[in-house]
């Protein structure tokens, strides 16, 4: 969608010099190059008990003096190489497999994009930079840890976002809704036209929604999707935003129009 | 422009086709939206998509046809103009959207008009590539005079982003053009989720 926003910030705002980076950032990510992620995000982690392993790269002592809980400790400041050698050895032993979602983070940015970019060389090419490491999550007011680190990684838990929908379980409510379930679909007209659309669905594009909020109904279950999750997941948050039931909301984290069971009918 | 034409020329085509159903079923409620404007958007019952009539545009109203109806708008100082001070500024036919309140006498008082820009933007005319922008990154913002925007949604710019990167996410840059930076020739980097 960028291309249409870059065209948008030149023309209509006047912005001299508008480029595009059309590999997106998922390119961006896998050709070793820095990655960040906000405390916001890793806080929602915790909370929903999102898989990841964490790494704390501040010497021993000022980590146990406050630290970020079920991180472990690699301290990087003094040698940068052993450190990541060590970690490398440890994610390894525990068996954790390389596309592991790992988050680094320390007192100083320059220290953790350096050991974030030795071990994706290292083929560890889910990795994440803290943004403004410790200092950032201490400023938002997230609980800080003391006491002794854990040495050995885990990866644990879910690897399935908060109100995402798998493309498994969305094809059964497709095909046969329940009564006290709405699902939205928040694509473009020419896109339904195309590949048609859920029966039943509730039509509405995702740049016209903050204006028809009032038809979306709170008291039912609602499923939102699109082509592939990522405006879903937008719709997703503008209803939570705006005071929608979490446990009522989901979005489909998937293809609708590329389901074998063939879902979407010609309107 | 031959672009521009052909797009003017099948406008006009519309709008005869669209007339004729009108005087055949005169009861049809107002239309809304032009055909040409179908594809992207919906109207509702307060904003119209529609194509500017010729020689319609004053300092305080204008005519918008949206194919089987032209709807009179008037604009004042209350008015939200985005991207130009007077409908005079605006080309024949050209693609705008007005959000209204009835004002009778036939006409309607426009809160908001936008216009789309022209098809002479080719993104591929303004692309660069990664190893462009990690050159570019290698300044601060301040040093290099840039701005990167991330125009993917909240949930995805906070899971991850690049560095120094702004989240305006797309659908909603009305409502975060504010995050732009005040100086208009600050390079502006946009990125999403790449072409797949």
């Amino acid at each position: 969608m960028s291309p249409h926003f870059t065209r948008v910030v030149k023309e209509v705002y006047g912005y001299e010099d508008v480029r595009y980076m059309v590999a997106g950032h998922k390119t961006w990510q896998a050709t070793i190059n820095p990655y960040y992620t906000e405390p916001e995000f890793l806080r929602m982690a915790q909370q929903h008990g999102l898989a990841h392993v964490l790494v704390d790269l501040r010497p021993a002592a000022r980590a146990a003096a406050g630290h970020i809980a079920g991180a472990v400790n690699f301290p990087a400041e003094t040698d940068l190489v052993a450190a990541a050698k060590a970690l490398d050895a440890a994610l390894e032993e525990a068996g954790i497999k390389k596309n592991a979602r790992i988050i680094y983070y320390g007192d100083d940015d320059r220290v953790t994009r350096a050991f974030h970019d030795t071990m994706h060389a290292n083929s560890w090419n889910n990795g994440y930079i803290l943004n403004g490491g410790m200092a950032a999550w201490r400023a938002k007011g997230y609980p800080v840890d003391h006491g002794p680190l854990a040495a050995k990684p885990v990866y644990e838990g879910t690897t399935v976002l908060p109100g995402a929908m798998s493309m498994s379980e969305f094809e059964k409510i497709a095909l046969h809704t329940p009564p006290d379930t709405v699902i939205i679909d928040t694509r473009s007209p020419a896109e339904w036209k195309k590949t048609g659309v859920v029966p039943g669905a509730l039509l509405i594009p995702i740049d016209t929604l903050a204006r028809r909020l009032d038809e979306v109904p709170r008291d039912k279950n609602i499923v939102v999707h699109c082509a592939a999750g990522n405006r879903a997941l937008q719709v997703w948050r503008m209803l939570i935003d705006r005071g929608w039931d979490p446990a009522k909301v989901r979005w489909v984290d998937g293809k609708p129009h590329k389901s074998k069971k063939h879902i979407l009918k010609k309107m | 422009m031959r672009q521009l034409e052909k797009r003017g020329l099948l406008g006009r085509a519309a709008v005869l086709a669209a007339a004729s159903v009108v005087l055949a079923a005169p009861a049809m409620a107002a239309s809304h939206i032009a055909p040409n404007c179908k594809g992207c958007h919906q109207a509702d019952e307060e904003t119209i998509w529609g194509t500017i009539v010729p020689g319609s545009q004053t300092d305080s109203s204008l005519e918008v046809s949206t194919g089987g109806h032209v709807w009179k708008v008037r604009y004042d100082r209350e008015s939200t103009l985005e991207g130009f001070t007077s409908a005079r500024d605006l080309r024949d036919e050209k693609a705008v959207m007005v959000a209204f309140t009835p004002a009778g006498d036939g006409w309607v008082h426009a809160e908001a008009i936008s216009y789309k820009p022209s098809y002479h933007f080719h993104t591929m005319d303004h692309v660069v590539t990664i190893s462009e922008v990690a050159q570019i990154l290698e300044k601060s913002p301040e040093e290099g005079h840039y701005m990167i925007v991330d125009a993917r949604g909240y949930d995805n710019f906070i899971e991850g982003h690049l560095p120094n990167a702004i989240n305006i996410p797309y659908y909603r840059l009305l409502e975060f053009k504010d995050r732009l930076p005040a100086d208009k020739r600050t390079k502006i980097i946009a990125y999403c989720r790449g072409f797949t």
